[in-house]
């Protein structure tokens, strides 16, 4: 081996290390960009001098009751997880919101076959998740 | 007087050029202003309509994206009749996975009476996409209401029925009746028996049951008497 050779080899060995050094993360300096939440759609539909900071998880029940009974879906999901937001878990606030959501999907099931509303594609995605739900519902004894 | 004249001329060129200046410089200075105020005047739903084509498809993490959704969200606050803004804000919440958001924005913008193809498919999917997440986070457990179970299941027959075009009230169990042959009508229209009065009096008479009383007399023994014997045999020494 010549003298030109090993150096060469030293050379390669050492850009290397010098390379897989600078690739080293420091964890010190890593930076974690928290992205935040989008903003929440607003309440107006409720009472102008409610502030819904100020509502505990039994009125937000009480809502979400209120709503389902008038058949208003959404808004009995939204009243059942804030509910949920505000205290962890509530079998009631659960139920509504279950009930809610498979009952929207029930109202919009019958523009599934118009193709101006669902796409091949957007069609797919929903019977899977149809087979999804109705997989977990039947574990439920 | 050839003075006065041009005096009077270039007095009057000097007003003229006067005036013209004071023209452009009001004209320009409304230009500038309309150019600077062009949003106030604009209609603020077109203008958010415009930033949401902008930033169709942009990253979650767009600042530009955010600021849209909380200008949507003042404007639906303070419009709350603004069924494009609520439309819009629907679209993106179903696009980045908020559902819940999702469905709420559209079904506000349902319910003042705009039904368009856009909010349906958002309340569809999202819908589906949310009751798939409710389960799968385990929203189900220690929930053993049979009432709220019954009610679940129908509502999932019932889309199912929509999803593959069959009458789900069908596929469900029925009672299983069983065939009775109809009677004809020679055996329903039976002429009636005409009875002599006296022999159905006698007939009930004889129908009627002795009433069931408990003596304390011993009862009778049931067994037939015997009769004495007789010798088969005696008849051959006869």
């Amino acid at each position: 081996m010549t003298k030109q050779s090993i150096r060469l080899v030293a050379l390669t060995l050492l850009s290397s290390v010098v390379v897989l050094t600078g690739c080293k993360s420091n964890p010190k300096h890593a930076s974690v960009v928290v992205v935040p939440d989008f903003a929440e759609p607003s309440l107006r539909y409720m009472a102008q001098d409610t502030d819904p900071n100020d509502i505990s998880a039994e009125q937000w029940v009480t809502i979400a009751q209120a709503a389902f009974a008038e058949k208003q879906y959404a808004r009995a999901l939204r009243a059942a997880n804030e509910a949920l937001r505000t205290q962890g878990d509530i079998k009631e606030a659960r139920k509504i919101a279950m009930l809610s959501t498979i009952k929207i999907t029930q109202d919009y099931s019958k523009d599934y076959h118009d193709a101006a509303v669902m796409s091949v594609e957007g069609s797919d995605d929903f019977k899977e998740d149809l087979t999804r739900v109705t997989t977990l519902i039947n574990k439920v004894k | 007087m050839a003075n006065g004249q041009n005096n009077r001329q270039q007095y009057g060129r000097k007003a003229l050029t006067g005036l013209r200046a004071i023209f452009v410089s009001a004209t320009l200075m409304g230009l500038s202003l309309t150019a600077v105020h062009a949003e106030d005047g604009a209609d603020p739903t077109a203008v958010l309509t415009e930033k949401y084509n902008a930033l169709e498809g942009a990253a979650y993490e767009s600042e530009a994206l955010h600021e849209l959704v909380d200008e949507l969200n003042q404007r639906v606050h303070e419009h709350p009749e603004d069924f494009k803004a609520w439309e819009m804000l629907a679209k993106i919440y179903d696009y980045y996975g908020d559902y819940d958001y999702a469905i709420y924005a559209a079904s506000e913008a349902v319910n003042l009476g705009y039904r368009t193809d856009t909010l349906k498919r958002v309340l569809l999917s999202s819908s589906v996409s949310m009751a798939r997440d409710q389960l799968q986070s385990g929203y189900q457990e220690g929930i053993d209401d049979q009432v709220f179970l019954k009610n679940y299941q129908a509502a999932l027959s019932s889309i199912y029925g929509e999803v593959h075009t069959f009458n789900y009230d069908e596929s469900l169990p029925k009672k299983v009746r069983t065939y009775r042959p109809k009677r004809s009508s020679r055996q329903i229209r039976r002429p009636p028996r005409v009875r002599n009065r006296i022999s159905r009096a006698t007939t009930r008479k004889a129908s009627v049951k002795p009433s069931r009383t408990r003596s304390n007399s011993q009862p009778a023994s049931r067994a037939k008497p015997v009769p004495p014997r007789s010798n088969p045999f005696t008849i051959l020494g006869q």
